[in-house]
């Protein structure tokens, strides 16, 4: 699997990510840089436990990098939750999170299966 | 050439890394994960100049708490800040600018708009920072070379009058002190800190007719014979005529329209019965009628070659008495109500006058050192509003001046509610008039420094304690005078700390007291700290 195809996995723009970043390489270490990012683990731990302005700010940050890296699928499901965050509609955010939750696994999945394409 | 720093704030890792990777190389790039670390990085290096990419949703303190902290100490002169935050809802990036953030830069981050954008920010504030500097270079330098022209011209007509150079500087620091008490007793006058100056500048040549005056009469140790006094009276006029002579561009410039009603009329009487031209009340320019009163009172307070010097007691009673003619009754009232002040600043003209010689040889202290190079240093230690010593100042000045025995705090508090409410120009007038208010009531030596945004600090190398005591109700009682004029209606805190002679000890004391209490609306405030007894060691 090349990076191209691992963006179409999960939902990404490939395109507009290296148009902005120029190189493949850079594009490759800000995505597998990412499945160290705490955000979404932090966003789950936070809503947990209820604690709402904590759960904002991690998805906000989610949302983000996301916007950054063009994870669109991830982006567009992150945002809506924080929309509804910060219009303090926890029950609509707490609605939306299982396709937020989809989407993040989704596209970690397809980046470990790409880093292992890589290693083999 | 250094790198330029930048500090980027973010609380996610992705985005600090995203950044650094743009920006390394070009930058210095510090990196800080909420609000409360970009303060304490921003406050350990106080004298760099930083370019920052600020988030605004961070843990502990977020973005707009870092703006609002920049605010309050007026970096923004040191501090530019780009915002970087993901949120871009229209209310975040407005209350973004109007906290005084720069620029904007929105997600995706594009690496090649990123460089550009901060490189363009950069050229911009540095072509504005030289522009700046070499303005104010100018208007300093030009400035100096006036002050020395008059300097020169008086100094001429003083050597011919066999008078010590200390008349000049004498009339001169009265004139200034009658000049603001006028100015705070009436409107009627419309003086600015500008006339002020320009009056106080063109008191010194109010001798220059006597250029002209035969070297018998003028330097006659006994009485005058009617004759001779009829030609001495001649210096007004004569004065006056040669400003007049001047080239019109020259003769029409403030300062020679003021001087030559000082030169013309510093004799006249507010009865009518002075000289030359025997005007009566306001038709003396206010200029000629405080420089008049100035010239009375230090002809009566020095030794002459005709007579002895009299007290500041006597001197003050005789003007008061018609003694020396008939003087403006507002006038007379003002000079009563500056009396002390009077007395003890021209000790200090005087003190300074005789030091002047040492001052070459080699610097004693900085404050000298300062007075002579106004250049690049004026830039560095003075704070552009207030003019007087920045805390870049301060810092060095403790640094290098182990002993300082004690210091002064005055704190005028909600200065953001005056600028809330009336304006922020309202808000820098008060700290100018503060600054101001401060120089007058210290000796020369005794710097003033602009501690914190509304916070002056006055520090005293040596003073016995009682005297120590003495200024500060004094400073104390000043500010409650015009804040029952009404010109201060926030209230203000008056902090005396007594040390024992070490610098850091009292900086501590005084750091560890600035801007906790609140005191009364519109009143004044004032302690007395000894560390001693506060044991605050």
């Amino acid at each position: 699997m090349n990076l191209k195809e691992c963006y179409l996995q999960f939902g990404g723009d490939y395109e507009s990510v290296l148009g902005r970043l120029r190189r493949e390489q850079l594009v490759e270490k800000f995505m597998l840089k990412f499945l160290e990012d705490k955000s979404f683990a932090q966003f789950e731990a936070a809503m947990a436990s209820g604690n709402y302005e904590e759960g904002l700010r991690a998805v906000h940050t989610l949302k983000g990098v996301c916007q950054n890296l063009s994870f669109t699928a991830l982006y567009e499901s992150s945002n809506q939750v924080t929309q509804a965050m910060k219009n303090h509609d926890y029950a609509k955010a707490m609605e939306m999170a299982p396709r937020l939750s989809e989407d993040y696994h989704r596209l970690i999945q397809a980046v470990e299966d790409y880093r292992r394409s890589g290693e083999e | 050439m250094e790198k330029q720093k930048v500090l980027i704030v973010d609380d996610s890792e992705m985005n600090r890394v995203l950044l650094t990777d743009i920006l390394e190389g070009q930058y210095e790039v510090t990196e800080a994960e909420n609000g409360r670390q970009a303060m304490e990085i921003l406050n350990q290096n106080e004298t760099d100049f930083w370019f920052i990419l600020l988030d605004i949703m961070m843990p502990e303190k977020d973005g707009f708490a870092v703006l609002e902290y920049i605010r309050q100490r007026y970096w923004n002169d040191r501090v530019v800040v780009m915002m970087i935050s993901s949120d871009d809802s229209p209310e975040n990036i407005s209350r973004a600018y109007s906290l005084g953030a720069f620029d904007y830069i929105g997600r995706p981050f594009d690496p090649m708009i990123v460089r550009k954008r901060i490189a363009n920010t950069l050229l911009l504030f540095a072509r504005q920072h030289d522009l700046e500097k070499t303005v104010r270079e100018q208007f300093l330098e030009q400035q100096k070379n006036n002050d020395l022209m008059v300097s020169i011209l008086s100094h001429i007509v003083e050597f011919r009058n066999g008078e010590s150079g200390l008349h000049i500087q004498h009339v001169k620091a009265i004139t200034e002190l009658l000049l603001r008490q006028l100015a705070q007793c009436t409107d009627r006058y419309a003086l600015s800190e500008d006339k002020i100056a320009l009056i106080s500048t063109a008191s010194a040549i109010h001798d220059v007719g006597k250029i002209s005056i035969p070297a018998e009469i003028l330097n006659k140790p006994g009485r005058l014979t009617p004759e001779e006094f009829e030609i001495m009276k001649t210096h007004a006029k004569i004065g006056a005529e040669m400003l007049s002579d001047l080239p019109t561009d020259q003769s029409s410039s403030e300062l020679v329209e003021v001087a030559y009603g000082i030169c013309r009329w510093h004799h006249e009487r507010y009865d009518g019965r002075g000289y030359p031209d025997g005007l009566k009340g306001e038709e003396i320019p206010i200029a000629a009628q405080v420089v008049a009163m100035a010239d009375v009172y230090d002809a009566l307070t020095s030794e002459r070659c005709y007579k002895k010097a009299f007290s500041h007691e006597v001197a003050i009673e005789m003007i008061q008495a018609g003694k020396c003619g008939t003087f403006n009754p507002l006038l007379l009232q003002c000079l009563v109500e500056i009396s002390d002040r009077l007395k003890r600043s021209l000790e200090n003209v005087g003190q300074a006058w005789n030091e002047e010689p040492n001052r070459k040889q080699g610097s004693r202290s900085r404050q000298q050192t300062h007075s002579q190079q106004p250049g690049y240093k004026q830039l560095l230690y003075v704070d552009p509003l207030t003019q007087v010593y920045n805390r870049r100042y301060f810092q060095e000045y403790i640094q290098e001046n182990e002993g300082v025995a004690a210091a002064i705090l005055v704190d005028v508090d909600e200065l953001k509610e005056v600028n809330k409410t009336y304006g922020q120009e309202a808000g820098d007038l008060l700290l100018r008039r503060t600054g101001e208010t401060l120089q007058s009531l210290i000796r020369k030596s005794d710097p003033v420094i602009r501690y914190e945004g509304d916070g002056f600090l006055l520090v005293f190398s040596s003073m016995a304690k009682s005297t120590f005591q003495a200024r500060l109700e004094e400073i104390g009682q000043r500010f409650r005078e015009l804040t029952e004029q009404g010109w201060l209606q926030s209230s203000v805190s008056v902090t005396g700390f007594w040390g024992l002679g070490q610098s850091r000890t009292l900086l501590s004391m005084v750091a560890s007291s600035a801007g906790a209490p609140q005191y009364p609306k519109g009143q004044v405030t004032i302690r007395f700290l000894d560390e001693k007894e506060s044991g605050s060691i």
